[in-house]
């Protein structure tokens, strides 16, 4: 498994949209784990710009690319990481 | 009227969770009881829907003190088991099985015994059916076995828990279950 993050314009960008596009927990699954080995894991949004930056776990780039096909949100850059910095923890992924 | 799994599995997580038919406290005191005459090979049991949040996992890990991080510190899941999310209890799925088997031979009936593996990974989010299918059944003893199929899918129909049961279920006009149970011989 592998860590993507990706950079996004959408012109229009609004609260309605994310919510549709990501659903909530319940009912909402398929929107953010289309399949048992893709999870997006977080999203955030400049609403007032379009500019999104989404962070997916998956197998392969491909088949985060193929969730953004889905969402209609393709991507300006992606990126694998490889280590997260978070409140403190240092995590190598 | 309760709805086939097959056709469960065709609708949506919300409608899913309209057809929950997991009975209240107070259907289960005045419950009739099933006979083994009632039932035949293919019948289905009713179906039990989940939804587990957050909330239920956390409540899970410090009702059974089972502090593994992976049920709720998801920074850790994510980024050190590298887990989807939240990962619902194994444990949680194997107290439904007698919960849903003894609710279903109340009053008289019981559960006798249940096998299954986990698989699939679940969490925050899915919606979990557990379901039976009633496999054969036999008179044995002055009791009715039943052997069931059972199992929990996720709204997308993968199988979570595979597995089997036996259930003795009293005769119209037999004895009573023995309690404490007493497996009837081979």
């Amino acid at each position: 498994m592998a860590r993507f993050l990706a950079t996004h314009t959408i012109s229009g960008l609004t609260e309605d949209e994310l919510r549709n596009k990501l659903g909530a927990y319940t009912g909402g699954v398929s929107k953010w784990r289309p399949d048992r080995r893709t999870t997006i894991l977080k999203v955030y949004a400049d609403t007032s710009s379009g500019k999104l930056f989404t962070e997916c776990e998956a197998v392969e780039q491909s088949h985060f690319e193929d969730w953004m096909k889905m969402a209609g949100w393709p991507a300006e850059e992606v990126h694998q990481v490889d280590l997260i910095f978070q409140t403190g923890d240092m995590w190598r992924v | 009227m309760s709805v086939k799994l097959e056709e469960l599995l065709q609708m949506t997580p919300e409608q899913i969770l309209q057809h929950n038919e997991r009975p209240s406290g107070e259907q289960l005191r005045n419950k009739q009881q099933t006979y083994f005459e009632d039932v035949e090979v293919g019948d289905e049991l009713p179906k039990y829907i989940y939804a587990p949040t957050p909330t239920h996992l956390f409540r899970w890990s410090a009702a059974i003190e089972n502090f593994h991080r992976i049920h709720y510190d998801l920074d850790f899941g994510l980024n050190h088991d590298r887990n989807p999310s939240l990962l619902v209890h194994g444990s949680w799925k194997q107290s439904v099985v007698p919960q849903y088997l003894k609710d279903w031979t109340l009053p008289g009936g019981w559960p006798w015994k249940a096998q299954f593996e986990h698989r699939a990974m679940l969490v925050p989010g899915d919606v979990l059916i557990m379901w039976g299918t009633i496999t054969g059944k036999q008179e044995k003893g002055g009791m009715g076995l039943v052997d069931l199929d059972i199992g929990m899918k996720t709204q997308d129909g993968i199988e979570s828990m595979p597995g089997s049961a036996t259930v003795a279920l009293p005769l119209r006009d037999g004895p009573p279950i023995p309690y404490p149970f007493v497996p009837p011989q081979e």
